[in-house]
């Protein structure tokens, strides 16, 4: 059940999801792709905190500060799985590992990135995997591990096979 | 109603759990060299430990404002707080703050960020993470 009330406007729910709607609009109109759109409005339906960044999207300029809310959006909205059992319990990681995962991430990722390149970059990559394009480029040039729903989403845009798009760091 | 979905201490104090967002953040924040392997050991997770403390948590972490209830526009989100490291990695990275969120005796760690930029983004994130943690929407990465 949704539980709209951004945090500094009054109005119904019906009117704030009326206001999320409109903003749905708009995200389009400026080009994000519509499976991300429809996502993030499943999770901002759920979680007021999600609401509040489409919101706070909203009465960002375009820019850096605009494409950091894009980046947060596609990350809370890819946790979005209404048939997970709650919680998933994931094996420990030692603090003396991060390095060498960190490192072994990026490797991969450079990796993939050059294949990337040189099938036509990220711009296209964008396109044709409706990943917006922040999200892509933050994806490249971080060292958090790749998500498996990504993974899958590039290779089917690029036609790459399993094996091109095995890593040991996958979440 | 927030319910406790990891098995929670009895006594002992609280139980810190790392979760996926705390994790993933970690990674991101080394590979970055925000804080260097010593501070961990013996600045972040010392300070991190003092939560087993909570409610009673000692007077080190009110210095410097090393603890604060999460706030947007001024107004507290539930369950919510922020811990933070001035200085780190030779005075590189000025700030590093981490989003806590505590319900029923267990305190989940959240993501760790140093943009001071993206306050308010985090803070709205923090809250969405808040929400999903007190419907066991998350993943676990263990206990601290």
């Amino acid at each position: 059940m949704s539980r709209l009330a951004h945090q500094s406007d009054g109005g119904s729910k019906s009117e704030k999801e009326v206001r999320l709607y409109r903003i749905a609009a708009k995200m389009m109109d400026e080009g994000l792709s519509a499976e991300f759109v429809s996502r993030v409005m499943r999770s901002a339906l759920e979680y007021e905190g999600v609401a509040d960044m489409v919101v706070l999207w909203s009465e960002t300029p375009t820019g850096e500060q605009r494409d950091e809310i894009v980046i947060a959006l596609d990350e809370e909205a890819e946790d979005f799985d209404p048939k997970k059992d709650p919680p998933v319990r994931k094996p420990k990681i030692n603090f003396v590992e991060l390095d060498a995962i960190a490192e072994d991430v990026m490797g991969f990722k450079n990796a993939l990135r050059d294949k990337v390149d040189a099938w036509g970059g990220v711009v296209k990559l964008a396109r044709a995997t409706g990943i917006p394009q922040p999200s892509l480029s933050r994806f490249f040039n971080s060292a958090s591990m790749p998500r498996r729903t990504t993974l899958y989403k590039i290779a089917l845009a690029m036609d790459l096979s399993e094996t091109e798009i095995a890593t040991r760091w996958k979440r | 109603m927030p319910i406790c979905y990891i098995e929670c201490r009895g006594e002992g104090g609280l139980e810190i759990v790392i979760t996926e967002w705390a994790l993933q953040s970690y990674l991101d924040l080394l590979a970055a060299h925000a804080f260097t392997k010593e501070e961990y050991r013996t600045r972040i997770r010392p300070m991190v430990m003092m939560l087993k403390q909570w409610p009673n948590l000692p007077t080190e972490l009110e210095r410097d404002k090393a603890w604060s209830p999460a706030t947007i526009d001024g107004r507290q989100l539930a369950n919510c707080y922020k811990m933070k490291w001035h200085n780190l990695n030779d005075r590189k990275t000025k700030q590093m703050r981490l989003g806590v969120v505590i319900l029923e005796e267990v305190a989940y760690l959240c993501r760790a960020y140093t943009n001071k930029d993206t306050e308010h983004l985090e803070m709205l994130r923090l809250k969405a993470h808040a929400e999903k943690i007190g419907k066991g929407k998350f993943e676990w990465r263990g206990l601290l």
